[in-house]
């Protein structure tokens, strides 16, 4: 066997399965039926991890994320898999076999969490303060500011650096102070929250709120509504709001039946 | 479901703007591959993943992540498969160097009380045993703060103390051949359980008087008194339900915050006026508690649980503060430094 290990994408409803396209480097996606209403979108390769430049990944898990895009939007819920997840064959068994199994015995689990995310969707929420715009008119940094004025050069840049340190800190104590009201705000709309830890934050603004939400598709909307309140509640706010997305965040099975290995029986 | 477009905005059914989440995957690249490589499922089957260049194979790999930290605090690794904890080794070995034939068994956040009869303080790290030490391990910057072998552990005991602030906590004393230890831990009598288990000479020391020269309490990430800390449960309103989510309450001079250890900030804060009364009132808990604590704020109400007894008294007291410092700022020549 040439290609004896099996890529996946997602863990779908079978009505999910019937156009699933062509996934990496414009593989073929088959579908892995495990009865019970249930399939794995996979396509076939060896047992070696997709790896190489960054540009690469990138292109790479673009075309995975269209894979379980397309099955999610066709049947309105999908359990997105991880990028690279490789299912290798077992001495015993093919790794179809083992997909197949696997399928099976967890089939009362993945269709409950299929039930459940139906008609819901992932988005994703950035909030953010501007330093410049937040502080402008805090006392502490005209104190600082007056006092700079009247200091020579060589002292003024020391100045500098204080002063962009206390700007900063005034900046972390507003969005201290306004994370719990926000996070409040959104909870109104979604029935569940993960807070995303690579928050990546862009030159001069101290990140808020940095979280993926699951929102019912009918609530999108005033979700929407509740962030442009969010936004003009006072200056120097930014939001992204990116999505409606497959519940990438939201995948977690509360119980799996264990992995069974023979070496450790 | 269909593509929205990337527009902004949109008027919404109530004609207001909303804002409108932009789908284009070229605004939306970086983030979708943040995700999608730290989120989505794992199986848990002979899966082959590849984590900054280490192939693992057959490991449910963000569950073990997770659930590391968990297991380790327990003293759960003998359940672990020996892959796992193979791998677990190696994690753990870049920061704690282990010997050839040494496992690491538990870890948890502590101290060791450093007493050389001029210095006298709290140094705070990691207290971790293995298959044959007992060590208290910093990080950074990187310093085995006190160690010893299980063989020379002679005697253990955990005694309630209270600290200089007033707290009671049990610390964990180990009498060894030549040296009397005394420890914090998060779970100091679990720990004891541990290294009772391991140390095949240590024999229980019957629970002594309270120990009768106050310690400081264990250090704090900033100067202000702090008056309680503990684990307590929120009751997190969501859309049509409410979850129960486990995390740190924390009462000083500034207010009240609670904050679950995978937020970025606390999702409680009430600043002295914003707290009017405290309710304690019966109530099933699925953490196992019979009592729920009422906080009436300015912004709704907010429901606790947990070992409230030592809550009650003090936040009452500050439901009894007027708002005298609005803003919670610390004067303006008063810098503390993050």
């Amino acid at each position: 066997m040439s290609d004896p290990a099996l890529y996946v994408y997602a863990i779908v409803p079978r009505s999910a399965t019937t156009a699933p396209g062509t996934g990496i480097d414009g593989r073929e996606v088959v579908a892995i039926d495990g009865g019970d209403g249930i399939a794995a979108l996979v396509h076939r390769q060896d047992t070696t991890p997709f790896e190489g430049p960054d540009d690469d990944v990138r292109r790479w898990v673009l075309e995975h994320s269209e894979v379980i895009d397309r099955a999610w939007q066709t049947a309105g819920t999908a359990l997105p898999v991880s990028f690279n997840v490789i299912v290798a064959p077992r001495e015993e068994s093919t790794a179809e076999d083992a997909l197949r199994q696997w399928l099976r015995e967890n089939a009362g689990t993945v269709g409950d969490k299929l039930s459940a995310l139906r008609g819901h969707a992932e988005l994703r929420i950035e909030i953010g303060v501007d330093v410049g715009e937040v502080t402008a008119d805090a006392p502490e940094i005209d104190h600082l500011l007056s006092e700079m004025s009247s200091k020579p050069e060589g002292v003024q840049r020391l100045y500098r650096k204080k002063l962009e340190t206390r700007r900063r800190d005034v900046s972390d104590r507003l969005a201290d102070s306004l994370y719990p009201d926000f996070r409040r705000r959104i909870l109104q709309h979604a029935v569940d929250i993960v807070e995303n830890r690579r928050s990546r934050t862009e030159e001069g603004t101290v990140p808020v709120l940095d979280v993926a939400v699951l929102v019912a598709d009918a609530e999108v909307e005033a979700l929407g509504v509740e962030l442009a309140d969010i936004r003009d509640s006072r200056g120097g706010i930014g939001i992204r709001f990116l999505g409606p997305w497959p519940p990438y965040s939201f995948a977690d099975l509360p119980s799996l039946a264990p992995a069974r290995d023979p070496e450790e029986a | 479901m269909t593509t929205r477009s990337p527009a902004e905005q949109t008027a919404g059914p109530t004609g207001r703007a909303g804002l409108e989440p932009v789908r284009d995957p070229r605004v939306t690249l970086v983030d979708l591959v943040d995700t999608l490589l730290d989120r989505g499922l794992y199986l848990n089957l002979d899966v082959i993943i590849s984590v900054a260049d280490i192939p693992l194979i057959g490991l449910n790999l963000r569950a073990t992540l997770a659930g590391m930290e968990t297991m380790l605090e327990y003293g759960m690794m003998r359940d672990w498969d020996q892959r796992t904890r193979a791998w677990v080794q190696r994690t753990s070995a870049r920061d704690l160097p282990l010997e050839d034939d040494e496992e690491l068994l538990a870890k948890m956040a502590g101290g060791y009380f450093h007493d050389d009869g001029f210095h006298r303080d709290w140094r705070p790290g990691s207290v971790y045993l293995t298959t044959h030490r007992v060590l208290v391990f910093r990080r950074d910057p990187r310093e085995v703060l006190w160690q010893t072998s299980l063989e020379s552990i002679r005697s253990l005991a955990v005694r309630p103390e209270t600290t200089v602030g007033g707290e009671k906590l049990d610390r964990l004393h180990l009498l060894t051949e030549d040296d009397d230890a005394v420890l914090s831990a998060s779970a100091p009598r679990r720990l004891g359980e541990m290294v009772l288990q391991q140390a095949p000479s240590a024999r229980r020391e019957l629970a002594g008087p309270e120990g009768d020269h106050a310690r400081p309490a264990a250090p704090q990430a900033d100067e202000t008194s702090l008056l309680v800390e503990s684990h307590l449960w929120y009751r997190e309103d969501l859309a049509g339900r409410s979850a129960w989510r486990g995390g740190t309450g924390r009462l000083d001079e500034h207010g009240f915050t609670w904050k679950n250890a995978m937020d970025a900030r606390p999702a409680i804060r009430l600043r002295p006026g914003e707290l009017s009364a405290v309710h304690l009132e019966d109530a099933q808990v699925p953490s196992g508690e019979s009592t729920v604590m009422r906080l009436e704020t300015v912004s709704g109400e907010i429901v606790l649980s947990g070992d409230l007894s030592q809550w009650r008294n003090p936040l009452q007291d500050l439901a009894a503060r007027v708002a005298s410092d609005p803003h919670g700022k610390e004067p303006v020549d008063g810098p503390r430094d993050r």
